[in-house]
């Protein structure tokens, strides 16, 4: 009967696989290695204002609350550049220190200090993503959702400009828009 | 096709050349730009399907990278207004089918034809364009735009049927025009064709051609009627000159008519002349005959009384010659001498008859043999005086050889004979040639010569210039050299001058070849 189960296991890796397959590019790509990818994606499509960092070398982009995908992205925007400059990936804790970013990643986890978050970032122009479920309705700009296994996103276009973004309509046309819900 | 050329008149060859011209011109042309139309037109097309293809390159970017074929499809379906893309397909970086627009055939192969440059490439009567998809320099994948040539072939066969209708038309326009302008052109040649026919049958050159005409055909109608005023004026001095002439022909006819008159009256009278002499010359020659007849009958008769005188002298000198005293004796030798001479008289008148008698024989008799012959004869006569003799080299002459050295010798011995007074006689014999192959020999001394008045006696019968006592003769000789010279069908004549000598010429034939 070992061999049976063995047999069962190994049938649903290989469709757990073909699954995560057929949501990325490439077979055996994860979820976080799109969302990674399209974080860097987005600094193709998001337009900041001339002011913002510009006398930083870098383009920072703030991991918070998610070391492994902090991790994750690290390892995917290592030696790229976005707005004509290197990329720097930082795993933070507090959201203070988000002020000077391009890109502010929230994880999940944090969705509880959501508002204490948001509120931090407040007033700079600063591309906030999160796949904590509601994140755009909640205030942020981009939430990542999966729909049908493929990793999907909705933006919050008041929330952008509010923070000074341009977020070309190539991008918008493969989002899901969504407005500012009154919280809870 | 020349015969149908040759057939056609002016005007229909003018409007061949035109139109054969403008036919040709519009296709020239019509091809050309058929041609370049068609280059232009696939230029075009391709042109078009890159644009499209690059313009869904820029839209299919953001769903390449956030993976979502939905709105890739969305964007390759606006070229559903495009009849004849027929599909249009993305491929992923690596080659994986992305999203697909299918209208018609096949659809998308599962991976791409191209590697991923922006190029084009034709398949039977495909085209296939593609176009990089490329963010921000990362190329993503690649678009694929499949279309059909039908709409070439529609460009195509639109352009043909308006091309065919605008040469029609062009055509049509430039018929007209032309017939329009070779009129200008054939007219005036049709009206002096017309002109030049009308002359040519009619003889009318009153016509002329009308005119003006433009150019060249101006100039030809110009010199034409030209020509007729200048054809018609010489016509005029024709007629005139014409009727001229036959006045003076009907002139010269008339008085040649009065001197064809007088000539035929002159004809008659010369025939009654001749009718008259004739009679007279056969009674002329039959009083001759009778002449002849009579005087050798007589010369015959007078023989035998002559022998009797001359006989019965000798008989009485014989008998009572020495009883008789002299003046006796000389009385009988008178007598005898006179018997004597009558006998040569009579000897000669026989020979002369004889000579208008016998037959003539008809030989080749050498001059030179006879001539010698005969001076040698002449010489002996001579007795001693020196005679000078300059005989010429002579031909053969056609004669009866007998007969023609009875006349050298008459000729040669009355040479010798009236050279004898002369201190230094000289005699010449020659010849020179004359016409009808005849010749005139000649015999000239230096003699005592005659006067030329007495010429016309000179070769009658009996007829003598000299005395019987300076000349012994009978008056016979020259006569006989006339008949026998006529009747060789030669003359004979005398030139002379008294004291100076006399040259006697004889023309005789000649034979052939000498």
């Amino acid at each position: 009967m070992g061999l049976r189960r063995a047999v069962l296991v190994a049938a649903l890796v290989w469709t757990t696989a073909t699954r995560t397959g057929q949501a990325a590019e490439q077979p055996g790509v994860s979820e976080q290695e799109v969302k990674a990818a399209y974080l860097f994606h987005f600094t193709r499509f998001v337009e900041w204002p001339a002011r913002a960092g510009a006398d930083d070398a870098e383009f920072v982009v703030a991991v918070l609350g998610a070391s492994q995908f902090g991790e994750m992205v690290e390892r995917t925007l290592a030696g790229k550049t976005a707005q004509d400059r290197p990329l720097s990936v930082r795993r933070i804790s507090q959201p203070g220190e988000a002020a000077r970013a391009g890109i502010l990643f929230v994880g999940s986890l944090e969705a509880r200090r959501m508002p204490e978050i948001l509120e931090a970032v407040q007033g700079r122009s600063v591309l906030t993503v999160s796949d904590a479920p509601g994140f755009a309705e909640q205030g942020g700009i981009i939430g990542f959702r999966v729909v049908d296994k493929r990793v999907r996103f909705d933006v919050n276009v008041e929330q952008a400009s509010r923070a000074g973004l341009k977020i070309s309509s190539e991008m918008l046309k493969l989002a899901r828009i969504v407005r500012t819900r009154p919280g809870p | 096709m020349k015969a149908l050329l040759g057939r056609l008149t002016i005007p229909h060859r003018l409007l061949l050349a035109n139109t054969l011209a403008s036919s040709t011109a519009l296709l020239v042309a019509g091809a050309t730009l058929a041609t370049l139309d068609e280059r232009q037109s696939r230029a075009d097309l391709i042109a078009r399907r890159g644009t499209e293809a690059d313009m869904i390159a820029l839209h299919t970017g953001s769903a390449l990278l956030f993976d979502d074929p939905a709105s890739a499809r969305t964007t390759l379906a606006v070229l559903k207004v495009k009849r004849n893309v027929e599909n249009a397909c993305i491929y992923t970086r690596t080659g994986r089918l992305f999203a697909e627009y299918v209208s018609s055939g096949a659809g998308c192969a599962p991976t791409p034809a191209f590697e991923g440059g922006p190029e084009h490439r034709r398949v039977g009567n495909r085209l296939l364009v593609a176009r990089p998809i490329v963010v921000q320099d990362d190329r993503l994948g690649v678009v694929i735009i499949e279309s059909n040539l039908d709409e070439l072939a529609a460009h195509g066969r639109r352009i043909l049927w308006s091309g065919l209708l605008v040469s029609i038309m062009a055509f049509a326009i430039g018929l007209a025009v032309s017939w329009r302008y070779q009129r200008s052109v054939s007219r005036p040649l049709l009206d002096l064709t017309r002109t030049a026919q009308d002359v040519s049958q009619r003889r009318d050159y009153d016509v002329r051609a009308p005119g003006p005409a433009p150019g060249e055909i101006g100039i030809l109608v110009n010199s034409f009627n030209e020509m007729l005023a200048q054809i018609q004026e010489r016509d005029h001095e024709l007629i005139a000159a014409k009727s001229d002439l036959e006045g003076r022909v009907a002139e010269r006819t008339q008085e040649l008519a009065r001197e064809l008159g007088v000539r035929r009256e002159a004809e008659d009278e010369v025939r009654r002349l001749n009718t008259a002499l004739n009679s007279q010359l056969e009674e002329v020659t039959a009083l001759n005959q009778e002449i002849e007849s009579f005087s050798y009958s007589v010369s015959h008769d007078l023989r035998a009384p002559l022998r009797h005188v001359s006989g019965f002298v000798d008989l009485l000198r014989e008998r009572a010659g020495d009883s008789l005293d002299d003046t006796s004796r000389r009385y009988l030798r008178v007598i005898a001498g006179g018997a004597s001479q009558m006998g040569c008289l009579i000897d000669d008148l026989l020979a002369f008859s004889r000579m208008s008698r016998v037959e003539l024989a008809q030989a080749e008799v050498p001059l030179p043999d006879l001539v010698e012959e005969v001076r040698q004869e002449a010489e002996r006569g001579n007795g001693e005086r020196p005679i000078e003799w300059l005989v010429h080299p002579l031909p053969r002459v056609r004669g009866d050889r007998a007969m023609l050295r009875v006349v050298f010798v008459n000729l040669l011995s009355n040479a010798v004979k009236y050279s004898k007074p002369v201190p230094a006689p000289r005699i010449e014999v020659g010849w020179t040639p004359g016409h009808n192959g005849q010749l005139t020999v000649f015999v000239r001394d230096n003699g005592v010569g005659f006067d030329m008045k007495y010429a016309g006696k000179l070769f009658g019968v009996f007829q003598r210039l000299h005395r019987a006592e300076d000349f012994e003769g009978t008056g016979i000789g020259l006569a006989t050299v006339r008949r026998i010279v006529t009747r060789h069908g030669g003359s004979v004549w005398a030139e002379s001058e008294v004291g100076r000598g006399s040259t006697f010429y004889v023309t005789l034939a000649r034979t052939e070849g000498a």
